[in-house]
């Protein structure tokens, strides 16, 4: 596998759990990078991402006042180049609703369910560098498009469509590139196979 | 696809104000393929980093686990939307335990974790909840801790499991079904 230097990312952790900040802190500090902050309340968090600067936030879904859902929204809304920041939603389980939520309404990059391990966290960065991260603005959503239901094709191209967004279309010539491949097995609680939009999500990126 | 959530008219009103926007790319400035680590050499950086936190760990678990009692104490003596605050309690040291616990190792707790937090959920009312059901759940745990059983541990943790769902079930507690 290719290697990253991760050494120049300046990363926002943000999770109630200060155990959890120092965990998920030293699975970050592993793959070499050196500016973490970690906040334990999410008061601060809008005020950290303006002034700070993070290259990616890393927070947890369940906290209190105010939910990691709810300051994915805010930060998607801001005003500045920051709203564009890749976001990693961390949950403990892998509801349908959190995750539906958090990737078509919030805006969220990925979603990571914990345990968190190394490999996940390190796929799950890499997979959001490589990947084609145009946003859309509706009058509801603003965030990564999420439009494409399949991984993008190679030498795929561009087009305008009649609404006047821009989509990808693949090259049918070229073969796909695979999917990375999940280290790790599915969590514990997949969602429900049932659920037909489930099958256009993933956990990771 | 469609915008789960949304209204029929909310969806259509998305699809007609659509905007594409080509974000500047922050991952890609910073972080430098072809440089740096791999992902094996992350992990076994992060292997060591997790060996020197073991004993940390337990200590932080056997922490968690003394206010898992303390609000089971709670959640006996309460009722009404005290008791509903005390569950509040439990579910969410049971969810913080269970999401520490994998990256360590323990991968039991991580199971009991999940149990606690299904069963609190799946209450129709707070006074469902058994109390005597928790405090299984929360001994389990204490045993997978207090026995430093790693992984799923073997006939250790089968026993250990089948112990706990046995008394959990009895007097129609959770399992009993």
């Amino acid at each position: 596998m290719e290697p990253y230097a991760f050494d120049k990312l300046r990363v926002l952790l943000v999770d109630d759990c200060e155990y959890m900040l120092k965990i998920v802190g030293a699975l970050l500090e592993s793959m070499g990078i050196k500016q973490i902050v970690g906040l334990d309340s999410p008061s601060e968090v809008l005020r950290v991402v303006e002034r700070w600067k993070p290259d990616l936030v890393i927070m947890d879904q369940v906290m209190e006042p105010v939910t990691g859902l709810e300051l994915i929204r805010q930060i998607r809304h801001g005003a500045n180049r920051q709203r564009f920041t890749p976001i990693v939603l961390l949950t403990g389980r892998a509801h349908a609703e959190v995750v539906t939520s958090a990737r078509f309404q919030a805006g969220a990059d990925a979603v990571l369910v914990k345990p968190v391990s190394i490999q996940r966290l390190h796929s799950c960065i890499v997979a959001i560098r490589e990947s084609d991260r145009t946003f859309v603005r509706t009058a509801h959503y603003f965030g990564p498009d999420r439009r494409v239901k399949d991984r993008p094709f190679e030498g795929q191209n561009r087009r305008q469509s009649d609404d006047g967004a821009e989509r990808l279309t693949p090259d049918m010539d070229r073969k796909p590139t695979p999917a990375p491949a999940d280290p790790e097995p599915q969590p514990a609680e997949p969602p429900p196979a049932e659920d037909p939009e489930l099958e256009y999500f993933e956990i990771d990126v | 696809m469609t915008t789960l959530g949304h209204s029929a008219s909310a969806r259509a009103e998305d699809k007609a104000r659509c905007e594409t926007v080509e974000p500047p790319d922050f991952l890609k400035e910073k972080l430098i393929k072809g440089q740096g680590i791999d992902a094996a050499e992350a992990e076994r950086r992060a292997l060591a980093a997790v060996a020197t936190m073991q004993e940390d760990y337990l200590r932080q678990a056997h922490k968690d686990l003394g206010r898992a009692d303390r609000a089971l104490a709670k959640v006996r003596l309460s009722s009404g939307p005290a008791l509903a605050e005390a569950l509040d309690e439990v579910l969410w040291i049971a969810h913080e335990m269970r999401g520490q616990a994998g990256t360590f190792g323990y991968g039991l707790v991580t199971t009991i974790g999940t149990e606690i937090c299904r069963y609190i959920e799946a209450a129709e009312t707070p006074e469902a909840v058994r109390h005597d059901a928790l405090l299984v759940y929360v001994d389990a745990m204490r045993a997978v801790i207090g026995g430093r059983v790693l992984g799923d541990g073997g006939e250790v943790g089968e026993q250990i499991l089948a112990s706990m769902y046995a008394r959990a079930a009895k007097g129609g507690g959770p399992g009993s079904a």
